[in-house]
Formats: structure tokens, sequence, C-alpha cells
């Protein structure tokens, strides 16, 4: 007995979409490419160069990864950080001696000269000479 | 006249200014100071300041003590230590903050000034207005 027409319930539900993700909305998920992006911009590449080195265009890195493009250099800074601070929880001391010099150099000195800051390669040395001068 | 160490008139920017100098002379010691910072990081011209006769003991003191940092940042941070010979930087700076000229704004320790040097010549150190009291 022929059957004229579709079986019922044969083929794709409906409502379901099928349809694929916007490559966009796939690039915005990509971690590792979100890290990627993090540390070329942080170690100082430009937009251009981070696109070729990641095969996108730049209208999709600036719409995708503006925040990454912005603070990469924090982001990047940030993980080495907790990086640094696993390492010398586990007992490594060049790192805790690594996290030591970080966080002192961002603490002013109470004898620095004015207009000197610690955070600075000349500030550090000129507050070194004053204690050594003492 | 040996004193260990020589007394402090004031300081200014954390250096230590020597006492018996009228207020031209301070003047022209707080110039020199700020000079001297102007310099952090130049190695080769903090390490001709230090040897130069002509200028104050103070800056003088200040530039060899910057070179000093400066070598040891280098050491503390595994970089390449600058090429400075820290013994004749020790020699050329001796006895001027424990050991000062009667005649001169010099160290006790420095060879007599040449016959025919003239002011402003790096061997020739500046006289003094009054010789210096017990």
């Amino acid at each position: 007995m022929a059957r004229g027409g579709k079986r019922p319930g044969a083929g794709r539900p409906k409502g379901a979409k099928n349809k694929p993700k916007p490559l966009l909305d796939l690039l915005r998920e990509d971690a590792a490419m979100r890290q990627r992006v993090a540390l070329c911009a942080g170690s100082g590449m430009g937009v251009p160069e981070i696109s070729i080195a990641t095969g996108m265009t730049e209208d999709q890195l600036l719409t995708c990864f503006a925040r990454e493009l912005e603070h990469g250099r924090a982001l990047v800074r940030a993980d080495a950080l907790v990086a640094l601070k696993a390492a010398a929880d586990d007992g490594n001391a060049a790192a805790a001696k690594a996290l030591l010099v970080v966080t002192e150099k961002n603490d002013p000195a109470p004898d620095a000269p004015p207009g000197s800051s610690r955070s600075a390669k000349s500030g550090d040395a000129a507050s070194r000479a004053v204690r050594y001068l003492q | 006249m040996i004193r260990a160490p020589i007394p402090i008139g004031e300081r200014y920017r954390n250096v230590a200014l020597h006492d018996q100098q009228d207020h031209e002379r301070l003047a022209v010691v707080r110039v020199e100071i700020d000079e001297v910072y102007g310099l952090t990081g130049q190695i080769s011209a903090l390490f001709d300041w230090a040897a130069h006769r002509g200028k104050s003991p103070e800056s003088r003191l200040l530039a060899a003590a910057l070179v000093r940092a400066e070598f040891d940042m280098a050491i503390d941070e595994r970089r390449a230590r600058p090429n400075v010979d820290l013994d004749r930087l020790a020699a050329v700076t001796a006895g001027l903050a424990t050991a000062r000229h009667r005649r001169y704004f010099d160290s006790m320790f420095a060879p007599c000034p040449p016959p025919g040097a003239l002011p402003g010549d790096p061997r020739m150190p500046v006289l003094r207005s009054q010789p210096l009291r017990d």
C-alpha cells in the first residue's frame, strides 16, 4: 500500500532550529583565543599585528576582544601574579622573592626624594643611594 | 682637619649639606644636587661628576652613591653590571664625608691641585671664601 506524504514524526522536529552559531559568538566564547589576544596586547603588539597572528580581521578583533585589547597588560600581569603566588605557596623561593619585589615596587619609600617614585627605575636607584648616604 | 662625620648644617632632598658654608655656596650645592639627581641612570656621567674636584663634596658623594646603587641594582636584578671601577670610585671620593680640606671644598686625601690649573678644571677644587675653622 502506497503511502502518501511524510510519516508522522519523521524528520526534524518542528520549531527546532539548527542554524550554525554566528562566527563572532564563537570567537567571543573561545577562552584560549581570549587569552592569546590579551597576551599579544599586553606584550605591546598593535591591532594589525595581532590580527595577523590570530588570523582574524581587525574588525573581528575590535568587536570581540575590545576588553583584552584595552586591558591586556593588566590581565597578563594578573595571570602572572596568580601563577607566582601559587608557585610561592608551593615553596618556590625564587617565586616568593619575585612576588616581594613586585609588591615592594608599588610601595612608595618614605625617604624618597621629591618627585621620585620607587616604581620608576630612577626612583629606585635614588632611594637606594640616599640610604647609602645615611 | 679630620672629623668623622662632618657636621651637617641642613638637609636638601635627603642629602646632608656640610656646615660652615655661606648662603651663596649652599645655593650652588643645592643646584648641583638637583643636577646629579637629573643624571640618574647615566653611569659614566655620574662617575665623571664624582671625580670632578670642582663640584661640591655633597653632590660628588651623591653621584658616587647613585653609581653604587645602579651597580647593586644590576646585581639584584641579574643584569649586566655597569662598566665602572668601584675601587677607583672609592678612591676619588675618599674622605669627602669624613675629612675635609681646610682651604678647598674637597677631601684632605685628594692630591694638591696642579700648578696652573684654572677654575673649571676637573682637577681644581673650589677655594673656600674663608679657611675652615676648628
